[in-house]
């Protein structure tokens, strides 16, 4: 957490209004992107996100510093997230293939030269995106806060409230899982 | 040795980077050695890497700008008043029910503003100059800031009944940071010991009253006419109180 973020926060705690302003500018998207991520839904996502800046204002009392404030308003988003999430089992969930057809201004990613590469990568990455959905819901949290939103195996704990080796646990066998239906596609083919 | 997916389990530590750098140097051999491990730490940065590289999909950017604004409307820097603009704001407030309500709230603005001038013999407003002078390092400007964001709220919580229904989530913010307030009226509480500073603790006192009633209340006790009527007469009392506090202070400053 760096010296201004601290401020800001004793700022807001003390009552500072613009200064919890200033904090939610800086995460708003980040959020937002978290929650899409479990909810897979932009209008759902943008209401969770408003909710999760309200609690958190609400109880920045509670904030004591010992996390990270980023970790924390994660932990915020996750709760709200999966908690919107089992409410609402049996609504649809949006279908990820034609949503990630149906692409529009978010290119900020080029990590690969060749088109082509660029090809058989997107393809990995809808078939891994479609696995994600088999998984639990805990090895799935810790997939999605680990390598969308690259947060630490130790903030992951933190965040989920649990030892860095069950994290890794709940990792790996989500990754032993996206092996073995990506190896089980390339047989069907 | 460890089974296969114990070992496999451990390569991920190791490909993590959560291995002591002597293990680490250790299971780099045995990485080298086990086809399994080999095979999985393979696949583990193909997945990895598509996983943490992958592009994101949506939204649509008028989408996104709709959340901008409706977060900054709810957490925004609420400008600040020029000094007694609420005074014009409350004039050109359209609702017939306000303007009742304001016709009235100006009358008792009146009759407490004679009040208040009689009731206060220049001792006491020497008083109140003697404390902020004693103490001005230390607690004018947090009483500023106080006065300054209880004058921002008062108007917000003022125009309510314009707003008309007021949005779930607007009607969470407003009543946290009336909490907030609350909050800050404690630490003022504390810093202030003399007798002298009991004008303003009279000030506080109605105040805290005022916002432990807004809590308390219903959204829907507030749309009766009466009882508007009755807050804005409340409202605008304690708006006009602290501005006569903030007068002292200021002019106190001039004094230094
Ligand atoms: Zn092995």
């Amino acid at each position: 957490m760096g010296f201004h973020e601290k401020r800001l926060i004793l700022r807001a705690k003390a009552g500072d209004y613009a200064a919890f302003g200033e904090l939610v500018t800086a995460y708003q998207d980040k959020i937002l992107y978290l929650i899409y991520d479990f909810v897979r839904n932009y209008e759902d996502a943008k209401d969770l996100a408003q909710d999760v800046f309200i609690k958190a204002f609400e109880r920045l009392d509670q904030f004591e510093g010992r996390s990270r404030f980023s970790t924390w308003l994660h932990r915020i988003a996750v709760n709200q997230a999966l908690d919107f999430k089992r409410r609402h089992k049996k609504m649809k969930v949006q279908d990820l293939e034609s949503s990630l057809l149906n692409r529009d201004e978010f290119h900020d990613r080029q990590p690969f030269p060749s088109a082509e590469r660029s090809l058989e990568q997107q393809e990995l990455r809808i078939q891994l995106e479609h696995c994600l959905g088999e998984v639990s819901e805990n090895q799935k949290t810790a997939v999605i806060l680990k390598y969308f939103h690259q947060q630490s195996t130790e903030e992951i704990a933190e965040l989920m409230q649990c030892s860095e080796a069950t994290v890794r646990t709940h990792l790996f066998r989500a990754i032993q899982h996206l092996r073995k239906s990506l190896i089980l596609n390339e047989l069907d083919r | 040795m460890e089974g296969p997916l114990e070992c496999t389990e451990k390569t991920m530590a190791w490909l993590d980077g959560a291995l002591a750098r002597q293990e680490a140097g250790k299971w780099a051999d045995h990485v080298e050695r086990c086809e399994t491990c080999r095979a999985f730490a393979a696949d583990y940065r193909i997945i990895s890497h598509a996983l943490s590289h992958r592009q994101r999909t949506g939204p649509f950017k008028s989408m996104l700008d709709s959340y901008h604004t409706e977060l900054s409307r709810l957490f925004s820097v609420k400008s600040a008043p020029p000094r007694r603009s609420w005074v014009d704001r409350l004039l050109l407030s359209p609702a017939p029910a306000m303007r009742l309500g304001q016709a009235a709230a100006m009358l008792v603005l009146g009759i407490s503003l004679g009040w208040f001038l009689t009731r206060q013999p220049s001792r006491e407003k020497e008083s109140v100059t003697v404390v902020m002078d004693q103490t001005a390092a230390a607690t004018a400007r947090p009483i500023d800031d106080f006065f300054h964001e209880s004058e921002i709220w008062l108007l917000d919580v003022m125009n309510l009944p314009q707003n008309g229904k007021l949005a779930d989530q607007e009607w969470k913010v407003t009543r946290s940071y009336a909490e907030r307030l609350l909050g800050q009226i404690v630490i003022i509480r504390e810093m202030s010991k003399a007798d002298e500073e009991k004008q303003v603790q009279t000030y506080l006192d109605g105040f805290e009253i005022l916002l432990l009633d807004m809590i308390n209340s219903q959204k829907n006790d507030r749309s009766e006419i009466l009882m508007q009527i009755r807050q804005a007469i409340t409202e605008l009392d304690l708006l006009f109180r602290a501005d006569m506090i903030r007068d002292q202070i200021q002019s106190d400053h001039q004094h230094i």
